[in-house]
């Protein structure tokens, strides 16, 4: 009777090669010597590392816990509990693989402490990252050189930095070793953000396709003259950017590209539009004759 | 035009053409014995052998490509972006292989392996990795009856490098 036993290994492997889910590779993993073999390198291991600063003096927990690829830290900033040189302990060691870093601060108000920081950002720095992202994080107590650890990830593709408090002139410092790769960029609900931002980008980052920049007041049509400028320096078809909540004003953007001081700004076509986001959000989409396209949402 | 295979069990089976030509296997045996599909004597005088195949697991062979043999050549869609090779397997197919009980998959495995009847393969493995879906791993050994050779540290070991799994 042929069964299990009888079928030849690469049958096997075969077969447990169409495993999906994480939990049911370790189970099979876990049964026998032969199965562990068979499946041993597609047992998953962490790509993504996501930092949660949550608790208040005296009712703060630790924890360390797994959903799906992405291993969840817990942590405080308290003097006392020591978490930092937890993160320094522990990121090292969990971070060879990891190619995507995230930091939420769930405590409203209070400001990421350069300590914690350093601990995070040197913790990772052998990290292959390509996807950086942080949320509600105040980087004001965080010192320039501390800041300047970003600048180690030299292939990020993607960088979040949702209604966080970081200088732009320090945020600018620390994206440049990655600009050549980068894919996406968000900075929302920031005053720090202004039009200096997209020029950056426009000059030097040659694979973008989305921006996000809602919320950022400081942000005006002159981010777009920048856009639309270097449009020819960018290789992806399409740029999709967000400008909802900023001062940017369709009107203004018009006039610029009428005006004698941008004289490709004529080549380019305008329609408006209106796009279905879960709501109809008004649009425009910008289109040259030599194949390039910006489509802004304002 | 009729091709004439014969099991390890000495069992003639005759099958059509086009049936025949769905193993890879078969398919090659038939080109180095010069038989071809207008040429009725080189069909006629010459039967494959098959030393690989019984005749149970042969007829149940020709039953599934019986049913696939109008079916548009598919690319496999392997390697996704995680490297993955999941396959789907089709309501009938899942029927058809329904009621067979473990020792006869992986017979049947076995024999499309050797005949190279790639989509056949492909149910057959999926199958056997549906039924491991969801399972604990003694759950698993014990529908396979597999005995388990690792040891308590051994488990720990890969358990612990592989925490991202389990609560």
């Amino acid at each position: 009777e042929i069964a299990m036993d009888g079928l030849p290994d690469e049958l096997v492997e075969n077969i447990l090669c169409k495993l999906e889910e994480g939990q049911d590779k370790l189970s099979a993993a876990l049964t026998c010597r032969r199965f562990l073999a068979a499946i041993h390198s597609k047992l998953p291991r962490a790509t993504s590392i996501c930092v949660q600063f949550a608790g208040r003096e005296g009712e703060c927990r630790a924890s360390v816990k797994a959903r799906d690829v992405t291993a969840v830290l817990t942590v405080c900033q308290c003097e006392s509990h020591g978490c930092t040189s937890m993160l320094s302990t522990v990121l090292p060691l969990m971070s060879k693989d990891v190619s995507s870093l995230s930091l939420e601060d769930e405590l409203i108000g209070e400001r990421l402490s350069d300590s914690a920081a350093h601990a995070l950002l040197d913790g990772c720095s052998g990290a292959p990252l390509s996807c950086l992202s942080f949320e509600h994080v105040d980087f004001s107590a965080v010192r320039p050189w501390t800041l300047a650890l970003i600048a180690s990830f030299d292939r990020l593709e993607e960088v979040h930095l949702l209604s966080c408090v970081l200088p732009e002139g320090l945020l600018l410092r620390a994206l440049a070793a990655s600009l050549p790769t980068l894919r996406s960029l968000s900075v929302t609900d920031s005053s720090h953000a202004s039009d200096k931002l997209c020029s950056t980008l426009a000059r030097g980052a040659p694979c973008l396709e989305e921006i996000s920049l809602r919320g950022c007041h400081n942000v005006s049509a002159a981010s777009l003259v920048a856009l639309l400028e270097g449009a020819q320096r960018r290789r992806a078809q399409l740029l999709t950017i967000r400008m909802e909540d900023t001062s940017f004003c369709s009107e203004q953007l018009e006039r610029c590209m009428r005006s004698s001081l941008m004289p490709s700004g004529r080549e380019w076509a305008v329609t408006r539009m209106r796009c279905e986001l879960g709501y109809a959000t008004p649009a425009l989409l910008l289109t040259h004759p030599g194949g390039k396209a910006i489509l802004v949402y304002d | 035009p009729n091709v004439k295979l014969v099991t390890s069990d000495n069992e003639e089976f005759v099958v059509d053409f086009r049936i025949a030509k769905m193993s890879v296997t078969v398919s090659r045996l038939m080109e180095a014995m010069n038989m071809s599909e207008t040429d009725d004597a080189s069909l006629l005088s010459n039967s494959i052998p098959l030393p690989n195949v019984t005749k149970a697991v042969m007829a149940r062979v020709i039953e599934w490509c019986e049913k696939h043999k109008n079916d548009e050549p598919k690319e496999e869609k392997e390697n996704d972006k995680r490297g993955r090779t999941t396959h789907v397997v089709s309501d009938w197919d899942k029927e058809f292989l329904k009621n067979d009980e473990f020792g006869r998959l992986c017979q049947l495995m076995g024999a499309a392996n050797y005949l190279e009847i790639k989509g056949l393969f492909n149910d057959i493995s999926q199958t056997i990795a549906n039924m491991i879906h969801g399972k604990k791993s003694d759950e698993i050994a014990e529908m396979f009856n597999i005995h388990c050779d690792l040891t308590e540290a051994e488990k720990k070991e890969i358990r612990k490098k592989t925490a991202w799994c389990e609560d």
